[in-house]
């Protein structure tokens, strides 16, 4: 087993990344935000859309910049499992007036729970203290996944595809361009080329979230490939998997099924009509398909959840006794996330995760998913 | 522990983005005089174009002094002239006052002492027409590019049923790709009797006849199984040098060509 990351190098990589953090515009909005706007404003604007639907354009911007920041600042406690920085506690004064602040707290804690923030709030307050790796080589899968992040945050297509995930729609109520359009898309292969083929100027909604499904396909891929390098990174592999979890939550509950049949009929579209190449072509995209259908499962299935809960529950278990407050902010954390793991591992009665039994909150009224930013949208086909 | 392949980076902090979230940086630890600037292609992204770049390459010596910017744009959909218009900014702000552009990666950025510029395939269109508008506004930053060109599409022919190779990503999106032979616009822009590239063209050897010697590459460097672009030399640029194996989308990825590295370090030097 290698060390580990000099201290000094830990150190610097740290200020790096703060500076990155601190130098964005999301950043400076969502400072400002806190620091300015009142809480019962800050709590309408980082309001759960299935509750009251958030048309505005300026609430999309700022709420898209809270979670950019919300992306970013995560990336601190992911690079502390990697053994990556030093300890980012020593920034605490800077990040924890935002992540403690109760209406940022409600939007990824209750309306869109996102492990990592929820994690790294707890990590700088000193009550869940992760233990950072020792290996360069979890400092390289650092760098690795620095990358697959990069490009995901960019990706405008892909980015739109995740928007439908998250329940926008466009157009009209009564046959809206949403995440069931994409999906169906699918069933026609020349409908998947023709959203390719478009100009900047003529792509649609439904074009960019065809093509951000292929892309999220893509990503998935990439991150699984260096889900599976980390094998022996139990925590910083979990970790990993958490940072993107939310999606492959939502994936799962709307699109995955629909899409292996979606891509199933893509495939015997192809091979009914004969128009590619020959039949080892075709054998070995219907061998990708199976092998893609395997990594959504693993993605979607949660294989990877045991890691960051048992390491959680570790940590609170060693460190005594904690305060109340604590006590029902981890435990809040842990019944949150025990639904993530495998079906399977939840059924096992000798892995019980939480402090206390706590009762679980009863899913919030789903009220129809609309989250529009535009009015409508014309298609040009 | 195995080796997993994930050794981490001794010249470089992880990757950050620069002010238009598209472009992307790998930046050195220590105040680096020197900076590669890398144009991707058709259908690449700033990132995954150069895979083994933002990896392995990183181990090398010959970058430890230098800076690493993915330049990002619309390669399939956008206006190869608009592109180049933002190469040519960003090129401009690195080598003349980089220290706003930087601030998010280090308190104080001098102007870069040396800028290798490595373009793919669009990207050699992209970035000649950058180089160019930099020798028609006399900015002096031209004496300090160094250019390499890998399988460049400045002479067009480009084949059409190559889509599923430019497409890129998975082996399914490469299938629908082919089972539509959709022609991309862009394609159409850069087809053998393109005027764009004829302008491109006449208006470089213009230049380079003007004394501009740094829009000429240092090395072009292409593909044995070229299926995509016209392997046609641009006049005045040397005689390629040809890569055994290799294919369009592969030559330029240390991934699978190491050497692409060495091609890069040596005008570093």
């Amino acid at each position: 087993m290698s060390a580990g990351l000099a201290e000094e190098l830990r150190a610097a990589n740290l200020r790096f990344l703060v500076r990155t953090l601190i130098s964005s515009d999301a950043h400076a909005a969502v400072a400002r935000a806190v620091e300015t706007r009142p809480l019962e404003e800050l709590l309408t604007l980082l309001r759960d859309h299935r509750l009251r639907s958030v048309p505005e354009p300026s609430e999309i911007k700022f709420r898209r910049q809270m979670d950019r920041w919300l992306g970013d600042a995560s990336l601190l406690l992911v690079a502390w499992l990697c053994g990556y920085v030093s300890n980012p506690v020593e920034y605490s004064g800077l990040l924890s007036p935002i992540l403690g602040n109760d209406a940022v707290r409600n939007y990824y804690e209750s309306c869109y729970p996102v492990a990592i923030p929820w994690l790294l709030r707890l990590h700088l307050g000193r009550t869940v203290e992760l233990r950072s790796a020792e290996s360069v080589q979890a400092a390289g899968a650092f760098e690795r996944f620095s990358l697959i992040y990069e490009r995901f945050k960019s990706d405008r297509d892909l980015n739109q595809f995740l928007d439908f995930l998250d329940g926008f729609w466009y157009g009209d109520f009564s046959d809206p361009i949403d995440i069931r359009a994409v999906e169906k898309s699918f069933g026609h292969p020349d409908r998947v080329v023709l959203a390719f083929g478009r100009r900047d100027d003529q792509l649609t909604r439904l074009d960019r979230g065809i093509i951000g499904m292929v892309r999220f396909l893509t990503f998935s891929t990439e991150l699984s490939q260096l889900l599976g390098l980390c094998e022996d990174l139990t925590l910083v592999q979990s970790g990993f998997w958490y940072f993107y979890a939310y999606w492959f939550r939502e994936f799962e509950t709307d699109v995955a099924s629909a899409s292996h049949q979606a891509l199933d009929n893509a495939v015997k579209a192809l091979r009914q009509a004969s128009r590619v190449g020959s039949a080892e072509t075709l054998s070995i995209v219907a061998s990708d398909l199976d092998e893609w259908k395997g990594i959504i499962a693993r993605l979607t299935g949660g294989t990877y959840a045991d890691g960051i809960l048992s390491a959680t529950k570790s940590a609170v278990e060693a460190r005594g006794a904690v305060t109340q407050g604590e006590f029902a902010s981890v435990n809040q954390f842990l019944a949150q996330f025990d639904r993530y793991r495998r079906v399977d591992d939840r059924q096992r009665p000798e892995v019980v995760y939480g402090l206390e039994p706590v009762a679980e909150a009863p899913p919030a009224p789903i009220a129809s998913r609309q989250e529009e930013e535009e009015s409508s949208e014309s298609e040009p086909l | 522990m195995s080796t997993l392949g994930l050794d981490v980076s001794p010249y470089h902090f992880s990757v950050s983005s620069l002010r238009d979230r598209r472009t992307k940086i790998i930046a050195n630890r220590s105040d680096p005089t020197k900076c590669v600037i890398f144009v991707h292609g058709f259908a690449g992204d700033a990132l995954e174009t150069w895979s083994g770049f933002e990896g392995r390459a990183l181990k090398d010596v010959g970058f430890e002094s230098s800076d690493l910017v993915f330049f990002g744009y619309d390669g399939l959909r956008s206006n190869a002239l608009a592109s180049s218009a933002f190469l040519f900014e960003l090129m401009d702000e690195l080598l003349t006052d980089p220290k706003s552009l930087l601030s998010g990666v280090r308190s104080d950025s001098p102007a870069y002492q040396r800028c290798v510029v490595v373009a793919h395939s669009l990207g050699a269109v992209v970035s000649r027409w950058a180089l160019l508008r930099a020798h028609d506004s006399k900015r002096d930053w031209l004496a300090k590019i160094r250019y390499l060109l890998f399988a460049p599409a400045h002479r067009g022919g480009l084949i059409v049923d190559s889509l599923s190779e430019l497409l890129g990503g998975n082996k399914i999106t490469r299938a629908l790709g082919d089972a539509a032979k959709v022609g991309i616009p862009l394609l159409n822009e850069l087809s053998a009797d393109s005027v764009m590239l004829k302008v491109l063209e006449e208006r470089t050897l213009a230049a380079v006849s003007q004394g501009g010697r740094a829009l000429l590459p240092n090395r072009v460097v292409i593909a044995e199984y070229e299926n995509v672009v016209s392997n046609l030399p641009f006049p005045g640029d040397p005689y390629p040098t040809a890569v055994r194996d290799a294919r369009h989308t592969s030559i330029c990825k240390p991934t699978q060509f190491l050497a692409a590295i060495d091609f890069v370090t040596e005008l570093l030097k």
